[in-house]
């Protein structure tokens, strides 16, 4: 049996911008859990270590993170495993000829836009044979094409980035378009693929085919929710190849159900109710509804929340306009009765939900800066 | 005044008696909502570590003692209770200084308030700022956290809340400016817009919300929040955000120019690429043709040399051979022995003897004969001849003269000495000619033999040149011209046999060096040119011999070689690419336009290659750019939908703030008005404007007054100010409570006249509202009639406060001193008719 670690999309590098003031923490979280991949290799008695590209956001990653990169692919070889890698759509070579063979000096890269022979290994008694391509759409447009499995006997693998259909980069993107039925035909025993960043195991192939996405070590935006990592790999000839994901530590982005915030006095009971409701260490995604009886400032809870999480993402459902306190201070013969009173009114008069959304807010920020509440 | 305040206020004009007509205890009170109250406060805060009792009554609760007795400061506490300390303001900072205990007890206050929300009861500890409030009835607390009012947290802000619930307004200035009337704030009371801002704005200050609007707006755009703004300058996030979607919207664009770029140059560099595999096809078909025939040409050109060579060495072995025939025939030949060989210059010779020596030499002989023949026909006069006729002649001349006189004989003897004379001349001249002649003829005879010996010189060598003679000469000649003709012929053949083998070492030489350069034959053992040393004929037969083994040699190891080899590589053999001519300089130029075609498309490719590399090869990755510029796109929505709700909210604290002033103020009129109507029975009141609050006058009867004292009595200006800051405390709580009215030392500068008004004007309000006076006026109580609820005393150098012992408004005291018999409740003192203590209008 051979094991790989196959990895894909780290996107070290990434300006992480849904992240927020958490951004720079998170990037140095995604390096250092791509750091310790080594270590997991070690741990689970890997032989070879897939890269399936997009292991740098951009062509042009700093200094320092490449020298994280160097001496990670260093510690791999050092103890005895196999790297082989292709680049990304992010980091193609048409973009940075260079960048691979600079950051992964030893690894076996595959810088040719064409399936060229195998890279073949000897794994104990085992022949690992590995195949890939650098995707370069000017170069060729249809690579798949150019795969000629060897009849060598052992493992033939194929190392891709590209997007299968309904995957974010089928249309446009940059991405290799893999078309399931060629990808199946190719034959192959194990088809590591990188660039969709969740993770989807063979099953979920259709039709069936041994290949697998690690999906991103870490969530690179907010809209990656759930545990992200790297895969293990067990392959064995003549049996399917079994898959583990092993998450990387890196917080997870985890979405709540909705949080009804009528019963809450301020923003900072909202804030407590969540955090009461995920773990530590990640990163909330929640919707609020319900009516609050305050202007409720969603930008005050994301401030809550990021002082505990590092940042978060707060939907707001919420109905102010509705609610009983609102009703009451309308009633009231103050400014602030006022404000609501015509703030309510003009909510009302909305002629679409964006100018009734725009009315509410402006209501809430008027009430919260004349400190209603 | 607007058209509504104006109705208001006919309309209660209309009813002039609205408080006479009702109970006393304040018309329309409803209206004002319901009084809290304070019920007690225990305090650890200045000079009082006691609690204080403040029970119902219908009265004003009276708290007398001489200055600095803890008056103001008891009243303080009740309201700091609540309000705490502004930590922020330097001012409060030093009044919470000031106020700490002098005895070192905790800072803190504890003071109960009855009212619409409940009984509440508002534990502070001033240090802390932290709050606890605790309701009846309920053992947890109703809030309990820090409460510094100056902070803006959820936890002040739900303190405020609270505030407002339970005493109707939330902040202590407010509270300051309407209902907590401190020493000699009272008269300094103005309606004005500024007053209806804090009555109208409960715990929001309009121009604070609208500074922090502009505020939080400014930081996200600078467009104006309203077309009334200012623009700014500095970009807020709306213009950083859209000058970075612009930024990158810029990079993505040309990363997917470059992109674009790239496919068409990819393929146009294919293009090249296949064209030059071509080129380079072709040129390798070119080079093998090319080296075919230029072996081809090598090898005939060596067949054509060998051959040359051949011909060389065969011509130059034949002229040799003849050339060496002719000299050993002529040296064959049987030579002239060496007595019979004219010397070479031999005509030259001859045409000098003939031409000079020898006519002179005979020219000379001549001389000679005929100067030897005169000296021969005449012999000189021997010598005593010569010697005597002088002399004789000389003895004559002498005898002759000796004679003398004439004589003949004299004369004889004179003329025998002339003939002596003539005789001796004669003789000397026989003598010169002689000697003329001899000297002569012996340089012809000298100058003969020079000539002859000459003539010797030019003979010498000539064979029998004795026999050589103007006659013999012509003989000579021919013979001398047949020797020299053999003579030249053998040289001739000598010299064109030498000529001969020095062409034959020429081209001997340069046929080896050509064979040593070709790789064949063995190099010469001499030098090129050199001679064998020995006669000519020896060396030309040993050069005969070089040649033919040379020619052997050029045949069997050149030539034969070559036409063999020729043979092998034939033009049969030859593959030529189409169109291009089978001979080494066509295929030469088509070579080289090959390769020139290879050089100018490795250009091209090289050019191509530096265009992908820097044209067709983005900076960076578009995939990255267009999640980024969604991402900021994004942020720019956001920030831009901010912008848009600031505005929204700026317009709606703007419109509402306009609407308030449309309608509020003439709320705010009302409810004065109302207070007025209730604290004077209707004596005093409506208020009218006619250009706002500053404009406000008070109707008083028929007339109009300004709010001024004079014209108003002093009892009537107190109770406009009282009646103002009333409704402005009714108007901040809503309507909905009414707040306690604290005033201290409101008699002071005030004589008994108008104390006595003022006082009645209070327990007109103390029967809508509780109202808790301070004075130090003593005196002035008594006058009154009023019995203080609560005095102070200063006693050896502390304070001490005494109660009325018939309730429990304090606890016990040290030093208390009992309270006056007179009682200020209504129980004790039935309520005046105001009509009384209105001196002005009492008239």
């Amino acid at each position: 049996m051979i094991r790989l670690l196959h990895l894909a999309d780290a996107h070290l590098e990434a300006a992480l911008g849904g992240f927020g003031k958490l951004a720079d923490e998170r990037r140095s979280q995604i390096l250092d859990a791509f750091r310790a991949l080594p270590d997991l290799a070690a741990e689970r008695a890997v032989d070879a270590v897939f890269i399936a590209g997009d292991l740098f956001d951009g062509p042009r990653p700093p200094d320092a993170t490449v020298a994280v990169v160097q001496e990670t692919v260093r510690r791999f070889l050092t103890d005895g495993r196999h790297v082989f890698a292709v680049p990304g759509n992010h980091d193609a070579i048409a973009l940075n000829p260079t960048l691979y063979d600079e950051a992964l000096p030893g690894a076996v890269i595959f810088r040719d836009p064409r399936f060229g022979p195998p890279a073949s290994v000897t794994v104990g008694e085992q022949s690992l044979h590995v195949y890939g391509l650098a995707y370069d759409a000017a170069e060729e447009a249809e690579p798949l094409s150019t795969f000629r499995k060897t009849d060598a006997p052992g493992l033939h693998t194929v190392l891709l980035h590209g997007s299968v259909p309904g995957a974010p980069h089928w249309e446009g993107g940059g991405s290799l378009p893999l078309d399931v039925e060629r990808l199946a035909a190719l034959g192959a025993d194990y088809i590591a693929l990188g660039d969709y960043h969740r993770f989807r195991p063979p099953d979920e192939f259709d039709p069936p085919m041994p290949a697998c996405y690690s999906g991103s070590i870490a969530a690179i935006d907010t809209s990656e929710r759930g545990t992200k990592g790297t895969v293990v790999v067990e392959l064995e000839e003549g049996t399917a190849p079994r898959v583990h994901l092993v998450p990387s530590g890196v917080p997870e982005v985890t979405e709540l159900d909705p949080l009804d915030v009528t019963p809450f006095a301020d923003e900072a009971a909202v804030a407590e109710a969540v955090g009461e409701r995920v773990p530590e260490h990640v990163v909330p995604v929640v919707t609020l509804t319900g009516e609050p009886g305050f202007p409720l400032d969603v930008e005050r809870v994301r401030v809550r929340l990021e002082e505990r999480f590092g940042h978060s993402v707060v939907g707001d459902e919420t109905r102010f306009y509705d609610s009983e306190r609102l009703s009451n201070l309308a009633s009231q013969k103050t400014i602030a009765g006022h404000v609501a009173r015509l703030g309510l009114q003009r909510v009302q008069e909305a002629e679409n939900p964006e100018r009734r959304r725009l009315a509410e807010r402006g209501l809430r920020i008027a009430l919260r800066l004349m400190e209603v509440g | 005044m607007s058209t509504r305040s104006r109705e208001r206020g006919r309309e209660k004009k209309a009813t002039p008696t609205l408080g006479k007509a009702s109970s006393g205890n304040g018309a329309r009170a409803d209206d004002a909502g319901k009084a809290v109250r304070f019920e007690f406060v225990e305090m650890s805060y200045g000079c009082h570590v006691r609690r204080i009792d403040l029970p119902v009554a219908e009265t004003p609760f009276v708290i007398c003692g001489p200055n600095g007795t803890g008056k103001t400061t008891l009243l303080e506490a009740l309201v700091r209770a609540l309000f705490g300390f502004r930590r922020r303001k330097a001012r409060d900072r030093s009044a919470a200084d000031a106020r700490r205990p002098w005895t070192g007890e905790g800072f803190e206050a504890t003071t109960g308030l009855f009212g619409p929300a409940g009984r509440h009861r508002f534990e502070r500890d001033f240090d802390s700022d932290e709050v606890v409030v605790r309701v009846e009835g309920d053992e947890r607390p109703v809030f309990e956290g820090e409460a510094n009012l100056s902070g803006s947290g959820a936890s002040v802000r739900q303190y405020r809340a609270l505030l407002q619930d339970v005493l109707g307004l939330s902040e202590l200035d407010h509270y300051e400016r309407t209902a907590c009337v401190y020493q000699g704030a009272l008269i300094e009371t103005e309606l004005n817009e500024d007053l209806l801002r804090i009555a109208a704005g409960g715990h929001a200050d309009i121009e604070t919300a609208k500074d922090a609007l502009r505020t939080e707006y400014s930081a996200l755009t600078v467009d104006p929040i309203a077309e009334s703004e200012s623009k700014r300058r500095k970009p807020g996030e709306v213009e950083s955000v859209a000058q970075d979607v612009e930024r990158l919207e810029q990079r993505l664009s040309e990363a997917r120019t470059a992109e674009a770029r790239r496919t068409p140059l990819a393929r146009e560099r294919d293009e090249i690429r296949t064209r030059r595999g071509a080129t380079d096809g072709r040129i390798g078909a070119l080079e093998e043709a090319f080296e075919h025939a230029a072996e081809l040409e090598r090898l005939e050109a060596a067949r054509r040399a060998s051959e040359e060579h051949l011909s060389q060495l065969e011509g130059l072995t034949r002229e040799l051979d003849e050339a060496l025939a002719r000299v050993e025939i002529l040296e064959g030949q049987k030579p002239e022995p060496v007595a019979r060989r004219y010397p070479a210059d031999f005509p030259e010779r001859v045409a000098a003897l003939e031409e000079g020596l020898w006519p002179r030499a005979q020219e000379l002989s001549a001389e000679r004969d005929r100067l030897e023949g005169r000296l021969a026909a005449v012999s000189p006069p021997p010598p005593w001849r010569l010697a005597g006729s002088p002399a004789v002649a000389l003895v004559l001349l002498l005898t002759g003269l000796l004679v003398g006189g004439g004589s003949m004989l004299q004369a004889l003897v004179l003329l025998l000495a002339a003939a002596a004379a003539a005789f001796t001349i004669r003789d000397r001249r026989v003598v010169a000619v002689h000697r003329r002649n001899t000297t002569e003829a012996t340089r012809a005879t000298e100058e003969l033999a020079a000539v002859q010996e000459r003539i010797d010189r030019k003979l010498d060598g000539v064979p029998a040149a004795d026999t050589l003679t103007l006659h013999t000469l012509s003989d000579r000649r021919d013979e001398f011209e047949r020797q020299r003709g053999a003579e030249q012929e053998r040289e001739a053949a000598e010299s064109s046999l030498r000529h001969v083998m020095d062409r034959a070492h020429t081209t001997l030489a340069r046929v080896e060096a050509s064979a040593s350069k070709m790789g064949t034959g063995e190099p010469e053992s001499l030098p090129a040119g050199a001679q064998v040393a020995g006669p000519l004929t020896e060396r030309a037969r040993d050069l005969l011999r070089r040649l033919h083994s040379a020619i052997s040699e050029e045949r069997n190891e050149r030539l034969a070689p070559a036409l063999l080899e020729l043979r092998k590589v034939s033009r049969e053999h030859l593959e030529l690419p189409d169109g291009v001519p089978a001979d080494v300089p066509a295929l030469r130029a088509a070579l080289q336009e090959a390769r020139d075609e290879v050089r100018s498309l490795s250009e091209d490719l090289a050019a191509l290659e530096r265009r992908l590399a820097y044209e067709g090869r983005p900076e960076e990755s578009s995939v990255a750019l267009v999640a980024r510029v969604e991402q900021r796109r994004g942020d720019l929505v956001e920030a831009r939908e901010r912008a848009a709700a600031y505005r929204h909210a700026f317009q709606l604290v703007n419109d509402a703030y306009e609407e308030f002033r449309q309608t509020d103020q003439d709320r705010l009129v009302d409810a004065v008005s109302r207070h007025l109507s209730s604290v004077t029975n209707g004596e005093l009141g409506p208020l009218s404007m006619t250009d706002g609050l500053d404009s406000a006058q008070l109707e008083v009867g028929n007339r109009t007054l300004p709010l001024e004292s004079p014209p108003l009595s002093y009892g009537q200006y107190h109770s406009a100010m009282f009646a103002i800051r009333l409704g402005a405390a009714d108007f901040l709580a809503g309507l909905g409570v009414r707040v306690p009215l604290l005033i201290d030392d409101p008699f002071v500068q005030l004589d008994e006249e108008r104390a006595a008004e003022l006082w009645q004007v209070l327990r007109s309000i103390a029967r809508q509202r509780q109202v808790i006076v301070a004075t130090q006026d003593r005196l002035l109580l008594d006058y009154l009639g009023v019995k203080p609820d609560l005095e102070f005393r200063r006693a050896a150098g502390s304070v001490s406060l005494e109660a009325d012992p018939a309730s429990p408004q304090a606890s016990p005291a040290p030093e208390a001193s009992p309270a006056p018999e007179e009682s200020s409740t209504p129980a004790e003192s039935p309520a005046p008719d105001l009509w009384s203590f209105l001196g002005e209008s009492e008239e």
